[in-house]
């Protein structure tokens, strides 16, 4: 468990898994030209009245700059913090849409994953016990 | 020209400095980083492993209805769902921003000139005016794709100070020549940033945001996806 391993064990890991992937998904991400036009392919996104966080490149990039600036010495809350926005907020279903060609699904996964190295398993709202948002599927 | 400006590089006036030698370096780098930016797409995908489905059933096409206008409700819907459908007004601005940034380079008499003076390629050429309309249609275009970058708030959370440079990287050619054509401010000064801007647009291609321009085709063509143009042949 990740409780269990000492923290320079789980850095080693995240260094190699980044090293693994990085390069295709730094290729991905660097020629996102920030259009916002994927949102509207995001079901959530549209249930919940065009709140930026459900944008699956708001998710994407997010996560991927959080984890790849702070991937040596990243603090359990930013880990927290990014564990919500790409499982929470995005249940990887791959209809996003990218004008550009881009995976969107693929880097919210490689976030998922290192994710995954740190003990930080998919958390939904309802395995929380967090009451469901009362805005979904409201028609204006 | 050289003789009404002082000399600044040697036997070169500023304006045949960036018409020159630095006119080559920035054609170089457009062209080796473009190239090096393929190579690292090849490099970085692998070839996907063939997957043969079975052929749609014939009968699946025979229920396709035709409107009376003789399209089928089936391409009417792919459309209605398609970003064209859902974002109509930034389909078509940004289809003519990026027809016009291709088209207006090659098809400025000046230009065109130009580039028989120096390799003898013979190019279409468009009036004085039209190349005039056409370049106030983009800068409109890019002009309506700034202000959405600014006033709608799910590009703004994304949007850095890359993205607003990147968009002065790629209009500030078309001012300056605009400007130029019109022989506002002084001729000289604005016909050398007109060069200096179009350089740094050439050669910030392949290493900024620019670069969706062949990663557009690379990716839209070779990556296997439901979205994909074609086929498909490779995997991320």
């Amino acid at each position: 468990m990740w409780w269990q391993q000492s923290s320079k064990d789980n850095r080693n890991h995240i260094e190699i898994m980044f090293r693994r992937k990085q390069r295709t998904v730094k290729l991905l991400s660097s020629f996102c030209v920030r259009c916002g036009l994927c949102a509207d392919s995001c079901f959530l996104y549209r249930n919940h009245h065009g709140d930026q966080q459900y944008m699956p490149s708001y998710e994407a990039l997010t996560s991927m700059k959080a984890l790849a600036k702070n991937k040596k010495l990243i603090s359990r809350e930013e880990l927290e913090n990014v564990r919500d926005l790409i499982w929470k907020k995005c249940v990887l279903c791959k209809r996003c849409y990218c004008p550009l060609g881009i995976d969107i699904p693929s880097i919210i996964a490689f976030a998922r994953t290192i994710c995954r190295t740190r003990g930080m398993n998919g958390v939904y709202p309802h395995s929380l016990g967090e009451p469901e948002d009362e805005n979904i599927g409201r028609v204006e | 020209m050289s003789t009404a400006h002082p000399l600044l590089f040697g036997t070169w006036s500023l304006y045949e400095f960036v018409a020159g030698p630095l006119a080559g370096l920035s054609l170089l780098l457009f062209a080796g980083g473009v190239c090096f930016r393929i190579l690292q797409f090849f490099a970085l995908t692998r070839k996907k492993e063939q997957v043969r489905y079975q052929p749609v059933h014939a009968c699946y096409h025979a229920r396709t209805v035709s409107s009376p206008h003789g399209i089928s409700t089936r391409g009417m819907s792919a459309i209605r769902n398609s970003i064209l459908g859902t974002h109509c007004d930034t389909t078509i601005v940004t289809a003519v921003l990026h027809v016009l940034l291709f088209l207006i380079p090659l098809s400025v008499r000046a230009h065109t000139v130009l580039f028989y003076d120096l390799w003898g390629l013979q190019l279409v050429s468009v009036p004085e005016a039209t190349s005039d309309i056409l370049t106030i249609i983009f800068l409109g275009c890019a002009g309506a794709l700034i202000l959405r970058r600014t006033m709608v708030s799910r590009v703004r959370s994304i949007s850095t100070f890359a993205d607003y440079a990147v968009w002065l990287i790629t209009v500030a050619p078309f001012v300056t020549g605009f400007i130029a054509h019109q022989h506002w401010f002084d001729y000289y000064s604005i016909l050398v940033l007109h060069v200096v801007s179009a350089e740094l647009m050439l050669a910030a291609i392949a290493f900024t945001r620019l670069g969706h321009m062949m990663f557009f085709v690379l990716s839209r063509f070779f990556i296997a996806g439901e979205y994909s143009f074609g086929r498909g042949s490779r995997t991320c």
